[in-house]
């Protein structure tokens, strides 16, 4: 069983990052094979990136993926059925989701803002967008608890609410979205609009038909980039939400509670299976995003 | 019909980018405006287009006033230098774009499309994206695009400009013969005075924001209206106090009258051509003591005739005819 274990994560970790890779590109260059053209000081290389992937990511990878089933299957499967856990994941998940698709419309707008317009202080929204993700996370909560936690100037207080989990990590995923189709919408050319503009197209027609499809693939490795992040996230929930237990407490949490009575396999557990749902929704963008472009 | 431009003036900040102009493109002609960069001739076409608004004056396109109607709104065929191609379309996609917007029925739109997919020659390459196809081949695209929704004028930015030289010369016999068959009023821009001359039946000559000279190509070639006309269109040579074409002076073995010594500094041949720069002897006449070198050009045959060579000393002078009528026009024009 081991040796399954660790035959099955290799191709998919593997996978991931290219398709990442060449959806930032959108070329389907990338995906062509090439056998043969690796000369001496190019197969040395890859042979020291493969060792350098496999001791920072593959091999703990594949342990984390044994070490999730060592105490059996069934502690495997109680661990994922048992009622805190299975909140805590839900919450991260669909927050995670919300996230994203708040992030692709919010993303969208920011990153046109900033391409399309000039105005005094664009500077300082450029220098902000990045403000998430030079905080350390555990920051990022204190920042976010001045403004809406039992203090807050505002009256609205999400400390422990599930409304916590989602603030949170909009905070720290802001910034993806926004980095990914900023510079595809950049280089977009401005005479295809006005071609289409010449030819009667409004300008939502012209956005839907033209510039949204122009835009997906950034847009899908936003999505993709922020939906991992949330899902992952930590530091800026232990500080914002409040950690309770079925309402505020996110699936990051549940693993520190495993490691700390010493539960390595249900920590695990619980770690494959977030992997597995990064590792899904990478797959299923590049498929849906793939399959909407003509051969 | 036609194209009516009346007294439109735009600047750009404080750059005048046109100063006053008024047009007149008469309907289903093929007119070039062509101009140096900076000279206006974009400008121009964009507002006709739609895409910049004038600051005074009035544009009607086909009968109808535009001045202040969206690009959207104007049925125009648009075409750009750099193809502006919908990337993520195939060239069917690109194509019936136009129609689709305007609610065309389905099987309609199809016929079209394939009517002109046939028209521009790409009719086996409707599933190819655009990156699929060459320069030429996505320039034709375009225009099958910009013609599809039957725009009552076609402009065209520098259509050919990111083209290389041999694709440029297909591509613009292609478009003359196209003009041909459709008929459509067109309006192109173009930096290239041999191309203006080639495809175009009516030349407007840009030049500052201004209009300097408008007519058929052969006007603008024979009776240039102003210096920097004549300056543009061909090349120009001096010879003493005249301006006139490299090919309208005479090289002679021996003097004859009117005729200056010279020694040729550089023979270069290009095909059938044969350039010739020339170092006049100073003298004390009117041709003065420093000058640079004269051009001169010469077909192969006469070339060969003389049997020049690099260093052989010459006598020139221009030829009879047109070539000095032009030079004493536009030595006033030069001293004034």
């Amino acid at each position: 069983m081991p040796t399954s274990a660790l035959n099955t994560p290799a191709p998919g970790t593997d996978a991931a990052p290219g398709r990442l890779r060449s959806r930032f590109r959108s070329t389907p260059r990338s995906r062509r094979r090439r056998r043969s053209t690796l000369t001496r000081p190019a197969g040395l290389a890859l042979g020291i990136s493969v060792l350098w992937f496999s001791l920072l990511v593959m091999i703990p990878l594949a342990l984390l993926l044994i070490s999730s089933v060592e105490d059996g299957w069934s502690t495997f499967w109680d661990t994922l059925t048992n009622v805190q856990t299975a909140n805590a994941i839900r919450l991260t998940l669909v927050s995670a989701l919300a996230v994203t698709a708040v992030n692709l419309v919010m993303g969208l707008l920011i990153a046109w803002v900033l391409v399309r317009d000039r105005f005094p202080g664009r500077w300082l929204i450029e220098l902000m967008i990045d403000i998430p993700f030079a905080l350390p996370s555990l920051v990022a909560g204190l920042v976010l608890l001045s403004l809406y936690g039992p203090e807050s100037p505002l009256g609205i207080n999400v400390l422990g609410t599930p409304a916590s989990v989602f603030l949170a990590l909009l905070f720290v995923t802001l910034p993806f979205v926004v980095r990914t189709v900023q510079p595809v919408l950049g280089e977009l050319d401005r005479d295809v609009e006005r071609a289409a503009h010449s030819l009667g197209a409004s300008r939502a027609t012209t956005v839907r038909r033209i510039i949204l499809p122009a835009l997906t693939p950034a847009l899908a490795a936003g999505a993709t980039l922020c939906f991992a992040r949330g899902v992952g996230e930590f530091g800026a929930l232990v500080i914002l939400t409040g950690n309770r237990p079925n309402i505020s407490e996110g699936a990051p949490m549940r693993i520190q509670s495993y490691i700390e009575v010493d539960n390595t396999a249900a920590a695990a557990t619980v770690a494959v299976l977030l992997l597995a749902t990064a590792l899904a929704a990478t797959l299923l963008v590049e498929i849906l995003t793939s399959k909407e472009r003509p051969r | 019909m036609g194209i009516e431009i009346h007294h439109v003036k735009k600047s750009f900040g404080s750059f005048t980018a046109l100063e006053d102009i008024s047009l007149s493109v008469p309907s289903g002609g093929l007119t070039a405006l062509l101009g140096p960069s900076g000279s206006g001739k974009t400008t121009l076409l964009r507002i006709l287009g739609g895409q910049e608004e004038p600051d005074a004056g009035s544009v009607h396109l086909a009968g109808r006033d535009v001045t202040r109607l969206p690009a959207q709104q104007r049925n125009i065929g648009f075409v750009f230098q750099h193809y502006a191609a919908f990337t993520h379309m195939s060239v069917t996609k690109n194509v019936a774009f136009g129609l689709e917007v305007r609610k065309t029925p389905k099987a309609q739109v199809r016929r079209r499309v394939q009517e002109l997919l046939e028209l521009v020659q790409l009719e086996r390459l409707g599933d190819r994206l655009p990156a699929q196809l060459s320069g030429g081949q996505r320039q034709r695209m375009a225009l099958a695009r910009a013609l599809a929704v039957d725009p009552s004028v076609l402009l065209l930015d520098e259509p050919f400009g990111a083209l290389d030289a041999k694709v440029r010369k297909e591509l613009r016999d292609w478009l003359r013969q196209l003009h041909e068959e459709v008929h459509v009023t067109s309006v192109f821009v173009t930096h290239d005075q041999e191309e203006a001359l080639e495809v175009a039946d009516t030349v407007v000559v840009m030049n500052q924001g201004r209009i300097e000279q408008v007519g058929t190509p052969e006007e603008i070639y024979d009776h240039p209206a102003s210096d920097f006309v004549f300056g543009f269109i061909g090349e120009v040579t001096r010879f003493g106090g005249l301006r006139l074409r490299p090919h309208n002076l005479e090289v002679t073995l021996d003097p004859e009258s009117g005729s200056h010594p010279g020694r040729i500094t550089r023979l270069a041949r290009i095909g059938f051509e044969v350039r010739l720069e020339v170092l006049l002897d100073s003298g004390p006449d009117s041709l003065g003591d420093s000058h640079p070198p004269v051009h001169v050009q010469l077909s192969r045959t006469e070339s060969q005739a003389l049997d020049l060579q690099q260093g052989d000393g010459i006598w020139i002078r221009p030829r009879a005819a047109a070539g000095v009528r032009e030079a004493e026009i536009l030595r006033v024009g030069a001293e004034r």
